[in-house]
């Protein structure tokens, strides 16, 4: 698996998080200092990395939002022609309409 | 006569293909979906807001005022190096992410709002009233022409306002069902992001944690060490007694917003799963028993609302 910032990420919250736990155990404040700067260098590592991952933008997502919006305008179009049924029905009436003025007209 | 056979029949046959679709799943649990996916979407602007929150703590802890002019953490992938002031503050890039993954959240509630539109949408009155014109107009051309042997404008107005709702009908279903197919893929994409987003907040907030009680205890023992040096002046004492004070009281802060915190993001991790199944779900007419996993859904996802707007009040 290649190693990509998450798992970097990853693996650098795993060691804080054991520093974490080895500091509880520790009551010698010199062995305990000394696990308090590391996890603190280590945190400062990990929001350094944190932040180039956030640099870039993902591909996928984007392509994915854009497609959901294509979708939701879609469906927006469709609610419209749906809408206009009635409108369709009342020229149909229109027509008729004009078709017995017609027939009168020519009576 | 063969005008009213055929007129009859009709009838029949709409009545008969009423009588079917009925049968079919209603599209309720598509506006159950939406109500899901707006309340997941609303949940996850605070989620991203305390994200940040998150980052500028971690941030405002990871101040390292001995750092040199170069070091490494403060270089960037092209070689150049960060001045220690650009270096302390950067979060740019989060801010950018998170708004790029919000706005792709809302767009997943904007759709399943148009779902919903769709699978509601409710024409019958106008539907009807464009009927009856047509019927009557019918009915007046008939009796100009002199072929209408009884009344039958009600009938035919009736059958006419049917065709119409049947066809709205079928049509709404076709789109629901055809769009949340292919709009499968595109939700899958954006459920997978705010899971991983979560999953980075949950290791943010952890070592977050870990960082402040360990910068803080030092910074505790610095205090003290200088309060106890017999040459610090009273007022001294004082400043380093209100300042410890105050890491003490942040600590204890810190420890009282851990649970509701990871409790709020499991209920996010567990109502995104959710959103999936029931996406999934929406996309079968007959949608039966699996109509359970659209109210789980929504069950998950105001309850996550609920405590989300809990956290914040």
């Amino acid at each position: 698996m290649p190693t990509t910032s998450e798992s970097i990420l990853d693996d650098l919250s795993t060691i804080i998080a054991d520093l974490g736990a080895i500091r509880e155990k520790v009551t010698d404040s010199i062995d305990r200092s000394a696990i308090n700067n590391q996890i603190k260098a280590l945190t400062k590592w990990w929001r350094a990395i944190d932040d180039e991952r956030a640099e870039h933008s993902n591909a996928e997502l984007d392509e994915a939002k854009s497609a959901l919006e294509k979708i939701t305008r879609d469906l927006k179009v469709e609610k419209k022609k749906l809408a206009s049924v009635a409108v369709v029905i009342h020229r149909a009436a229109q027509a008729i309409a004009i078709a017995e003025r017609v027939a009168k007209a020519l009576a | 006569m063969k005008h009213h056979i055929t007129l009859h029949s009709n009838i029949l046959t709409i009545l008969c293909l009423s009588a079917t679709i009925q049968g079919c799943a209603d599209l309720e649990a598509v506006g159950q979906f939406a109500q899901g996916a707006k309340a997941l979407s609303e949940a996850s602007e605070i989620f991203y807001d305390n994200s940040l929150e998150s980052d500028r703590q971690l941030a405002r802890l990871s101040v390292d005022l001995a750092a040199a002019n170069n070091s490494p953490e403060c270089q960037k992938k092209d070689g150049s190096t960060l001045s220690p002031w650009d270096c302390a503050v950067r979060g740019e890039n989060l801010l950018s992410e998170t708004r790029r993954n919000r706005a792709a959240v809302a767009a997943l509630a904007q759709y399943a709002q148009s779902l919903h539109e769709i699978a509601t949408l409710d024409e019958d009155a106008e539907v009807e009233k464009a009927a009856r014109e047509l019927s009557g107009n019918l009915s007046n051309i008939a009796t100009t022409l002199d072929i209408s042997a009884n009344s039958q404008e009600s009938a035919l107005a009736g059958a006419i306002s049917n065709v119409a709702k049947i066809y709205i009908d079928l049509k709404a279903r076709h789109s629901v069902y055809e769009k949340a197919k292919h709009a499968q893929e595109p939700v899958d994409e954006i459920i997978k992001t705010l899971k991983n987003d979560i999953k980075r907040q949950q290791q943010r907030i952890s070592i977050g944690r870990i960082n402040a009680k360990a910068t803080r205890e030092e910074w505790f023992n610095a205090f003290r060490k200088d309060y106890q040096n017999p040459n610090t002046p009273p007022a001294s004492k004082a400043a380093l007694a209100i300042a410890a004070g105050h890491l003490v009281e942040d600590e204890l802060l810190d420890q009282v917003a851990e649970q509701p915190n990871k409790h709020l993001l499991a209920s996010l991790e567990r109502s995104a799963d959710s959103c999936l199944q029931a996406h999934a779900a929406i996309q079968n007419p007959d949608i039966g028993e699996q109509a359970e996993t659209v109210k789980h859904f929504v069950h998950d996802a105001k309850n996550l609302l609920s405590s989300v707007k809990r956290l914040t009040d």
